[in-house]
């Protein structure tokens, strides 16, 4: 049996319940009990509010805004109501000796020092961020050794999910003082691809064919147009570099190595279609003993 | 196949086909175009469909906001002006409409996509690009391809420039069919670099239908009037 007091509810309960409100012996300072019972009606009231609040917020926005973005209003909306009921009732407590505000405020900052240093700079870090604005939700950003979408940027941490659908909680501290590449910031991103041709294929051709088929890749960008170029005479190959320009909306959609997969394989068909190979690593070996006709050319 | 329908839709042609198949159960909206297809289950009590052309900035990825219309490049002297025509592409909104609820059934598009970049990749945006001929009476377009954009250029610099693209927000794109898909615009040149586009509100000739427009930024009359302000250049 779970033993319950009923007396409270009882009509001597409540009779002694209103005898407190109205007693003019004061709980706290100066402030009687009614003015307590007050704050904590208020601030209860507030918090059903906000969350009537939240609710209709959510139904009514959730399709036209960010999560994060609203879930910042959201709590905005909250600890706005929270804070009117408190500051509509607070001023009874004003009257507070002395002592007790600074045991409340001791309490604080023993809480503060205890809870560590690195919640502080992790909170102030979140600030930071939020009010530097690096990334927002929904970018694919690189952090330290983390790349994913952010999800949102808590007080503390920032929430990024990762192509693999892991979600990595990093402190704010650690985004904020790392390296974060962002590559969602600008509107658009270039890629550098480099292929190798055989010495004897055309390099013009090869470079026709290559810009001709981004050419006609509706998410490769008119302007800047691809470029493709003679990057080095290397051992085995022509090196021939291209330049892509993407808009990042899509190349965040679809990251990298789905572009690769997608752009690569497409020039290598083009350029064997043509004729024109992607040779091997190679390395010819003369021995001393073979005389100079046996070999294929002068060298 | 433009326009509002109550019963059946049948539309077909070489490129593309949209109709309203009637099933034992419930309607079905079918549509075919450049081997792209698209189905949908409709209620039973379905309200009106409407088929009318759209701002060309929603495929085949809503990643561009703006359209970009290359031409030839032309030079306006200081205080000239100069009516011309261009085409645009289009793209084709099936909507649903019920009650005061207009619902997008479907998008597509007979017209080839291509995205360009305006401006700087850190300040600039991108655009649905289109490289439009120069013309000084309506071209002639494919109906549900390409739309006319009658475009009177102003030069308000004190000197002479070289215009040979115009950007326009689609947020205050207005756009009208009769016998062919047009909207009216001004562009106001103000040096080399600056330009404002304007897409006016009112159909180029009298008769012609108002589209449903997708972005509803435009039903701010401030938005609409604001146009468009070009700062990475006109040539």
């Amino acid at each position: 049996m779970i033993p319950v007091n009923f007396s409270a509810l009882t009509p001597a309960g409540t009779d002694a319940f209103f005898a407190l409100i109205q007693s003019d012996e004061n709980v706290i300072g100066t402030t009687s009990p009614a003015e307590v019972i007050s704050f904590v009606v208020a601030v209860i009231f507030a918090y059903i509010i906000g969350v009537a609040a939240a609710f209709y917020l959510k139904r009514r926005f959730s399709h036209k805004m960010k999560k994060d973005q609203l879930d910042f209003w959201i709590k905005a909306v909250r600890v706005l109501l929270v804070i009117a009921a408190i500051s509509v009732t607070i001023p009874a407590f004003f009257d507070a000796s002395l002592t007790i505000i600074a045991g409340i405020v001791i309490g604080l900052v023993a809480v503060f020092a205890l809870a560590g240093q690195k919640i502080i700079t992790n909170f102030l870090c979140g600030i930071a961020i939020r009010y530097e604005h690096p990334f927002t939700s929904g970018d694919y950003i690189t952090a330290g050794e983390t790349s994913g979408t952010v999800v949102s940027i808590t007080p503390f941490a920032t929430i990024v999910r990762t192509t693999n659908g892991v979600s990595v909680h990093i402190p704010n501290e650690k985004v904020y003082a790392g390296d974060v590449s962002n590559f969602y910031l600008n509107v658009a991103r270039r890629y550098d691809y480099e292929l190798g041709i055989r010495y004897r294929d055309d390099i013009g051709q090869a470079i026709r064919i290559i810009t001709g088929m981004l050419d006609s890749y509706q998410f490769v960008l008119k302007y800047p147009a691809p470029e493709a170029f003679v990057s080095d005479l290397a051992d085995s190959s022509v090196k021939i570099k291209v330049r892509v320009w993407f808009p990042s909306a899509w190349a965040h959609t679809q990251d990298d190595v789905s572009l690769r997969t997608h752009i690569l394989p497409e020039i290598k068909r083009a350029l064997e279609a043509a004729g024109i190979a992607i040779p091997f690593p190679q390395r010819v070996v003369w021995f001393g003993n073979e005389t100079q006709k046996n070999r294929p050319d002068d060298r | 196949m433009f326009g509002r329908y109550e019963g059946d839709i049948s539309y077909t042609d070489d490129a593309v086909s949209v109709r309203l198949e009637k099933t034992s159960e419930l309607p079905r909206y079918v549509r075919s175009c450049r081997g792209e297809n698209a189905e949908k289950a409709l209620p039973s009590g379905r309200g009106l469909i409407i088929i009318n052309p759209v701002e060309p900035v929603n495929l085949p990825l809503p990643l561009a906001r703006h359209l970009e219309i290359a031409f030839l490049p032309i030079s306006l002297p200081p205080g000239a002006h100069q009516k011309l025509f261009l085409s645009f592409p289009i793209e084709i909104g099936v909507f649903l409409e019920a009650g005061r609820d207009v619902h997008v059934l479907d998008l597509f598009s007979l017209s080839e996509t291509k995205f360009s970049l305006y401006g700087s990749p850190d300040a600039g945006l991108i655009t649905r690009w289109h490289t439009s001929g120069l013309h000084t009476a309506p071209p002639a377009v494919s109906r549900y391809q390409e739309g006319i954009l009658e475009l009177t250029i102003r030069n308000s610099s004190p000197e002479t420039v070289d215009v040979s693209r115009a950007v326009f927000d689609s947020d205050s794109m207005h756009l009208f069919y009769g016998d062919f898909v047009e909207m009216a615009g001004d562009m106001e040149v103000y040096s080399p670099m600056i330009a404002r586009t304007r897409v006016r509100t009112l159909p180029p000739r009298a008769g012609m239908e108002r589209c449903i427009e997708l972005y509803t930024a435009k039903k701010i009359p401030v938005v609409q009037g604001k146009g468009f302000l070009m700062e990475f250049g006109v040539a």
